[in-house]
């Protein structure tokens, strides 16, 4: 009797303990999560994604900026000459570091061409002219190209002297 | 009365032989006759003993169910708790009783020089069975009281863990193509993550975050709940047992001890319930 007694007694305990223990754990579990539903937001806006220079997007500062311009000669017969139009790529603009390619329209001949970097991670690009005019400014619009796709376009215009 | 009988017989015995003797001793026999008569009285206090010794007793030998734990009271004055009893032979009283069960009165008789073997079942008191019926019911309180809480929480817990995984995916989808944008070379590509790809995986998190949010209140409603519902639990009256056939039996009996001294013992019963 007794034993019994100690026994039911003993469960009592038992069951007010796992009450407890359940009903803390259940609170606890709400205020976790509670907690966690703070944890991320919906900060992301793709309007305010414009500063890839790959992006036709783009929004920051120019890419392309005119170096120089001059003619190259090579006595072959017959001799060619040619229009050098030598401009450079800021890649510190670049978000990580990529290779590229970049397209230029020749608003003068019309002619649209792709330039590669030569050599590889050159930022200073070189675009030929064979028809050229000494005191003409000439104008490219110039963007990076990659996969066929182009980005944002930029001029740049430079005069043979 | 058969043991006066037999008693006064042997007694008469022990006379005849006393008597016999006094031819022998020849000049004593006046002595003796005088002796004789004189102490009789004495002679037969000093042989009571061995006349008592010459009651015809008997056995009786419990088979209880419950085999322990129960008690008896003998001819309504000897409260015992054995096995096995010598008795002198006749009809005696009991009153049988075990914990949980009813008092039950009986009438045995026991047999001149043997053994009887008596089988017995008390049957459960009314008050334990209604106690046996209240834990019953108390049980299963205890499903709709902890068991059901818990798993509907637990369901809940569930729930709010599986959307906040989803809330957390939808959430790394957007993380990813942030960095894809940061990543990205392909102006196609990232044309299309502005314009298609990013609002589609933003339409989803809000989905996702608003069953979270959906499911953190559930779990909530449901955790307060619970807890609400284990708490009274937890706070209920329980069952008891009171052994009303225990003080019916306790009533008033003569317990016997070791210096035949012996005590009395009274109940008293106030249901204040």
């Amino acid at each position: 009797m007794m034993k019994q007694a100690a026994g039911r007694g003993q469960r009592a305990a038992h069951g007010q303990r796992y009450a407890r223990g359940t009903a803390a754990v259940c609170l606890l579990l709400s205020a976790c999560c509670a907690f966690l539903s703070s944890c991320y937001k919906d900060d992301l806006d793709p309007a305010a994604l414009t500063n890839n220079p790959f992006d036709p997007g783009y929004t920051g500062p120019a890419v392309f900026a005119f170096d120089t311009t001059y003619v190259e000669f090579f006595s072959v017969s017959p001799p060619i000459q040619r229009q050098v139009f030598q401009f450079t790529v800021n890649s510190g603009l670049f978000l990580t570091p990529q290779a590229y390619s970049v397209r230029v329209h020749d608003q003068v001949s019309g002619t649209t061409t792709l330039v590669e970097q030569f050599p590889v991670g050159s930022d200073v690009l070189k675009y030929y002219r064979l028809e050229f005019t000494h005191g003409q400014e000439v104008c490219l619009d110039l963007a990076l190209s990659n996969n066929t796709h182009d980005g944002r376009a930029e001029t740049v215009c430079g005069t043979l002297q | 009365m058969k043991n006066g009988r037999s008693t006064v017989s042997m007694c008469a015995c022990a006379h005849v032989r006393m008597c016999a003797c006094a031819p022998v001793l020849g000049g004593l026999k006046n002595v003796m006759a005088t002796w004789s008569h004189a102490h009789m009285a004495t002679c037969l206090l000093l042989l009571l003993p061995l006349f008592s010794a010459a009651q015809t007793v008997g056995r009786l030998r419990f088979s209880i169910d419950p085999p322990t734990g129960y008690e008896f009271v003998l001819d309504h004055k000897y409260r015992m708790a054995q096995q096995e009893v010598e008795l002198s032979a006749g009809p005696h009283h009991f009153s049988f009783w075990a914990p949980q069960r009813m008092v039950m009165d009986t009438t045995l008789i026991v047999m001149e020089n043997s053994i009887r073997d008596v089988r017995l079942r008390l049957p459960f008191s009314n008050d334990y069975r209604f106690y046996e019926q209240a834990v019953r019911t108390d049980r299963k309180k205890v499903w709709t009281g902890v068991v059901l809480p818990s798993v509907l929480t637990a369901g809940a817990v569930a729930l709010t863990a599986g959307s906040f995984v989803g809330y957390k995916r939808a959430h790394d989808r957007l993380r990813d193509d942030e960095a894809d944008y940061i990543n990205g070379s392909d102006p196609a590509a990232l044309a299309g993550l502005k314009s298609e790809i990013i609002p589609r995986h933003k339409d989803e998190f809000r989905e996702k975050r608003g069953f979270f949010y959906a499911s953190v209140g559930v779990c909530t409603v449901v955790a307060a709940g619970s807890a609400w519902l284990i708490a009274r639990h937890t706070k209920r009256d329980r069952p008891r047992f009171f052994d009303s056939e225990k003080v019916k039996f306790d009533g008033l009996v003569w317990v016997p001890s070791g210096d035949d001294a012996g005590m009395w013992m009274a109940g008293l019963h106030f249901d204040i319930r």
